[in-house]
């Protein structure tokens, strides 16, 4: 997606160029905010605030960094403020992750998923959906993390290999 | 390879998350929000960072000339800070674009012109034929070799501006730059003032005792250089650079035209960023035979330093390949220890020669 052309038709009110950006980036967002909130109600809400907030706050993008690291970032920051509000008010937050609300998939795939998913510490979590979901690159999920590029390669090899390994001791219980 | 269990993973993921995610484009009122916070304002034109160029050997030319920049001078020349992520490449007056691009076209016609010398054996493998036949780790690594100065700020450079001791030129500038192709650059030139802001130039660059015409344009419009220019081969008229350079505050682009023989040869592009916590370099080259990317990036928060290489190459055959490299240097035999990642998941390690 040529993101440049988009941003500037969308700093001149650009509803159009808006709707792409919305329907390119939707599911990275989705899986930025996911792995913070582990609550899908509360993940939605913090979409729509980053698109609002991407909205409000279009005119300080700097071009200079890459657009959908910058979107992100937003997104981050605002499921982070979300918990920690909720965690304020006394709610405890749910261990289980309570990833789905689709009406498409089937139950039996959203629970392989789901114990995928379940298998990894947040952090190993937040990379997989990061790369598998918002197919961003490493170099980039390093920046907007925080972290080595190396740190996120290595995370997310050994996100796999959990899994793999889980899937194969689980194979070999049958 | 990535194996089948892996990839039936990745893919259930994948698809369940996508179809999981929530749809919340009908709850945002656009207009509202955008008229609330902007108005009807017409928002100014954002400045991207972009440098293109043809053909590769481009790439190598600018290069050189990135890294004399980025170097510690004696000339006063404003230096890009790698703490300061606002901070990019900056020249302060006019002779620096003009001298520094017409090293630039310039350094080109002498590398065709002397293609296959010693002085610049190791650009001839940018050429599209060489670098199609490369394994590409390979050629990951020569341009490790090259970009490694830049990356870690090493390169020394003088600059000096003379009195001109040709009669036929008013001014003399004169590079010597210690550790890139030619030991130096001698830059005579004319200056013509066509109003306040636009001045014409005409002059040559010797390298080696060889003459390069140029002849140029140049407007300093406030907080704007633009310079347009075209350095001729000495002896082969079809053959000339054209180049056009603009450099405000925050942004510089650099667009090349090569033209060998009266035909536009390849594409590729630099671009080289600074950021608080890294450097990056990302090179781009495109032919019929090869598309490569590479972004190279070197951690500033590391102790001991590292490199890290993102790449995609297509060949023509359709092959393609996709990956992360996290590079050690080995000081004792001076080679690159390549630890690679593949995008299929296979890992693997390969010594690659350094020369730096």
């Amino acid at each position: 997606m040529d993101y440049k052309k988009h941003v500037k038709q969308l700093q001149k009110g650009n509803e159009e160029s808006f709707n792409a950006i919305y329907h390119e980036t939707k599911h990275a967002v989705y899986a930025m905010v996911l792995p913070i909130l582990k609550d899908s109600s509360l993940a939605e809400d913090a979409m729509q605030d980053t698109y609002i907030k991407m909205i409000e706050k279009i005119d300080q993008y700097n071009p200079k960094y890459k657009f959908i690291n910058w979107l992100l970032t937003i997104a981050k920051n605002i499921a982070i403020d979300m918990l920690r509000k909720q965690k304020e008010t006394a709610i405890d937050s749910q261990e289980n992750l309570d990833l789905f609300i689709s009406q498409e998939s089937s139950v039996e795939k959203q629970m392989i998923t789901e114990y995928y998913l379940s298998l990894l510490p947040d952090e190993g979590k937040q990379i997989v959906l990061l790369k598998v979901v918002g197919d961003l690159k490493h170099k980039d999920i390093a920046k907007i993390l925080d972290k080595p590029i190396g740190t996120i390669t290595y995370l997310y090899q050994k996100a796999l290999t959990t899994i793999k390994d889980s899937e194969r001791s689980g194979s070999n219980e049958k | 390879m990535k194996n089948r269990k892996q990839s039936l993973i990745e893919h259930s993921i994948r698809t369940e998350m996508k179809s999981s995610t929530p749809e919340v484009r009908e709850k945002i009122d656009f207009y509202a929000i955008y008229q609330l916070h902007h108005g009807y304002k017409k928002v100014p034109w954002y400045k991207n960072f972009k440098i293109m160029a043809f053909p590769s050997v481009v790439v190598a030319a600018a290069l050189i000339i990135f890294a004399i920049l980025l170097t510690p001078s004696d000339t006063g020349l404003p230096l890009p800070n790698p703490t300061d992520p606002q901070k990019t490449l900056e020249l302060s007056s006019k002779e620096e674009v003009y001298s520094i691009s017409a090293m630039q076209a310039v350094t080109l016609l002498h590398q065709n012109a002397s293609n296959g010398g010693t002085a610049f054996n190791q650009f001839t493998m940018l050429n599209t034929t060489a670098s199609a036949s490369l394994n590409h780790f390979d050629q990951m690594s020569y341009y490790l070799n090259m970009l490694e100065p830049i990356l870690l700020e090493e390169e020394a450079r003088v600059f000096s501006i003379e009195e001109s001791d040709l009669e036929d030129y008013a001014y003399k500038i004169t590079y010597d730059t210690a550790n890139h192709t030619f030991n130096e650059y001698t830059l005579y030139y004319n200056e013509t003032e066509i109003d306040e802001k636009t001045f014409e130039l005409e002059g040559i660059m010797v390298i080696e005792g060889v003459d390069y015409r140029l002849s140029g344009r140049y407007e300093d419009d406030d907080d704007t250089f633009k310079l347009e220019l075209i350095a001729t081969h000495p002896t082969q008229e079809d053959t000339y650079i054209e180049l056009i350079q603009e450099i405000k505050n925050d942004e510089q682009v650099f667009e090349y035209i090569f033209v060998e023989d009266d035909e536009d040869v390849y594409e590729s592009s630099l671009s080289i960023e600074f950021d608080e916590d890294e450097i990056s370099a990302a090179v781009e080259f495109e032919s019929e035979a090869l598309e490569f990317e590479f972004e190279i990036i070197r951690p500033l928060t590391e102790e001991t330093y590292a490199f890290y290489i993102e790449y995609e190459i297509e060949r023509g055959d359709d092959t393609e390949f996709e990956g992360v490299v996290e590079v050690r240097v080995n000081r004792t035999n001076n080679t690159y220890i390549f630890d690679v990642t593949t995008d299929d998941d296979e890992t693997f390690t390969l010594n690659k020669p350094r020369i730096n």
